[in-house]
């Protein structure tokens, strides 16, 4: 069916009728399932009169949203800014790192075996040390989200950076260039599609960091974010507010995906066959 | 600085008729398998040679010593009396590669640049030189393409110009034309005459599986063979100025070329 499609589209340019067509044949299913779920989620429950401090129903969930709603923003804007400065720097030392790795074989040997057994190391493990140095709040949180996301940019990254084309590196050597020019000019833009692939596996990871760096480092600053909400919501009881943070979190990471991946296209769709049109 | 240099190169070059001499050349693999042995070689200005000969016979390991991306075991290479890696740094040599080896996220015109740019030369001048270079090998209004918008025969162009754009004394050639369709090839193969005569002082060396090609290209052709890796014989080909282009495939001079090539290929294989 979707080989079908493909075809007839290039057969002729996409008449707004196929596009129309192709529209529908994307967004309909998923959103009828959508649709489906939430509707024996609500009419469900009601039967079956389950207390909503148990199991809410959407509408328990939309109105808890609503009475809540400045809370509710203030929390994911605080969560918002802890993951991206968490994110942003798990991207500079990722790639930082990456570089220095990669920059001779005994370096790397010396002390890739170390970063692995970091890597290992349960987060929730390490949490409670973070926030004995660092203090309750901020700090800790953006450092807790700041190791989920490093590994993966830096692991992402030396392959990347090693993944270089032989043959490009060897005319670089023939025209004498230095290594500061082989990295810039060479190994850092040829990494650039593992290091994207890097930036979408840390960006949803560091929201994730920030919650639990907020379930254990507390309030951030004068206002929790959504972690610390959610340990609220469990202790009142107040389960349908805890769905409406749970569903923030989620959108939180998927607003961060969706603009990874769109800085993705940007570098990446004149050249990179991952992020190229279907077209071609 | 860099005006000093072409000072000097160019005292050299009057000075020395040869310009690459490979002696008693040997190169043993780490594993302790002998890759080519007993190599002597010596190239004059504006020679165009060919090697041909079975895979694994050490084509592209000679190459390699010669451009300096490898070191011999023994014997001693030299490009106007200097070693490789210094001939390399004063830019007499160029590469072009089986596969076009473009950087895929940069336009026709950056990549032709990069020789230019890796040793500091103003954008704006690398930037003309490389339009002049490309419209040398008929790309000109390519510019800003990016190399996947290109085809095989184009990319190699693109290729070839990069390697040009530096002037380089001496051009490695390593099975340039191997990937491409016959007819490409055959358009190639009498651009890069073209080019040649043009610049009638440039040494090419050429490698390559077809008999025809290295016969209908150059002056010289080494025939190699392998188990280990050696020069069995050098072919002369005939030729008179005249004779480039595509008459050369039907004289006899041709011929008698190809048939040599093709009996110093059959002896070889069976020692």
């Amino acid at each position: 069916m979707e080989a079908h499609m493909i075809t007839e589209q290039r057969k002729q340019p996409p008449a707004p009728n196929l596009k129309s067509r192709k529209l529908f044949k994307n967004w309909i299913p998923p959103l009828a399932v959508l649709v489906i779920f939430l509707c024996a989620w609500q009419f469900g429950l009601q039967i079956l009169d389950i207390p909503s401090y148990l199991l809410p129903k959407p509408t328990d969930v939309m109105e808890a949203a609503r009475l809540n709603m400045e809370n509710l923003q203030a929390a994911a804007l605080t969560t918002a800014i802890e993951s991206l400065i968490g994110f942003l720097l798990s991207v500079v030392f990722g790639i930082a790192g990456a570089i220095i790795l990669a920059s001779s074989r005994i370096v790397e040997k010396s002390f890739y075996p170390y970063v692995i057994i970091l890597q290992t190391i349960p987060i929730v493990a390490i949490a409670p040390i973070i926030v004995i140095w660092f203090g309750a709040g901020m700090n800790a949180i953006v450092i807790i989200t700041f190791l989920m996301g490093f590994f993966p940019m830096l692991s992402n990254t030396l392959i990347g950076l090693r993944a270089t084309d032989r043959n490009l590196r060897n005319l670089f050597k023939i025209y004498h260039a230095s290594r500061l020019q082989t990295l810039v000019r060479l190994r850092l833009p040829a990494a650039l599609p593992y290091i994207v692939g890097g930036l979408k596996i840390s960006c949803t990871l560091s929201v994730i960091g920030t919650i639990v760096g907020e379930y254990i480092a507390g309030i951030g600053g004068s206002q929790g974010g959504l972690g610390y909400a959610i340990t609220m919501a469990a202790t009142r009881l107040e389960t349908p507010y805890l769905f409406a943070c749970g569903l923030a979190v989620s959108l939180l990471g998927i607003v961060f995906y969706l603009l990874v991946s769109l800085l993705a296209k940007v570098l990446l769709s004149s050249w990179h066959e991952s992020e190229m049109k279907m077209e071609k | 600085m860099s005006k000093m240099g072409a000072h000097q190169k160019n005292a050299e070059v009057s000075e020395r008729a040869s310009l690459l001499e490979m002696r008693n050349i040997h190169k043993t693999y780490e594993n302790g398998k002998i890759a080519v042995e007993h190599i002597f070689l010596s190239a004059g200005r504006g020679e165009f040679i060919s090697f041909v000969g079975p895979s694994g016979c050490g084509k592209s390991t000679i190459f390699q010593m010669i451009s300096g991306l490898a070191d011999p075991s023994g014997g001693n290479v030299e490009i106007f009396g200097k070693e490789p890696k210094i001939a390399c740094r004063d830019r007499l040599i160029s590469f072009v590669f089986q596969e076009a080896t473009l950087m895929p996220w940069r336009s026709v015109a950056e990549n032709v640049m990069l020789p230019l740019r890796l040793r500091g030369v103003p954008k704006a001048e690398a930037r003309r030189q490389a339009a002049e270079t490309l419209a040398l090998v008929g790309l000109q209004g390519y510019e800003t393409s990016l190399p996947r918008q290109l085809s095989g025969g184009m990319k190699m162009r693109v290729s070839i110009a990069r390697a040009l754009v530096t002037k380089p004394e001496l051009l490695l050639m390593d099975e340039p034309f191997g990937a491409l369709d016959e007819m490409t090839r055959q358009t190639l193969q009498d651009e890069l005459l073209q080019i040649w005569r043009r610049n009638p002082d440039m040494t090419i060396l050429f490698i390559t599986h077809n008999v025809q090609e290295a016969v209908y290209l150059s002056t010289k052709v080494a025939v190699m063979t392998p188990g280990p890796g050696r020069i069995a014989s050098i072919v002369d080909v005939q030729r008179s100025k005249p004779a480039f282009g595509k008459d050369f495939r039907t004289t006899k001079a041709f011929a008698a070329a190809a048939l040599q090539v093709n009996e110093a290929l059959g002896r070889g294989g069976k020692s």
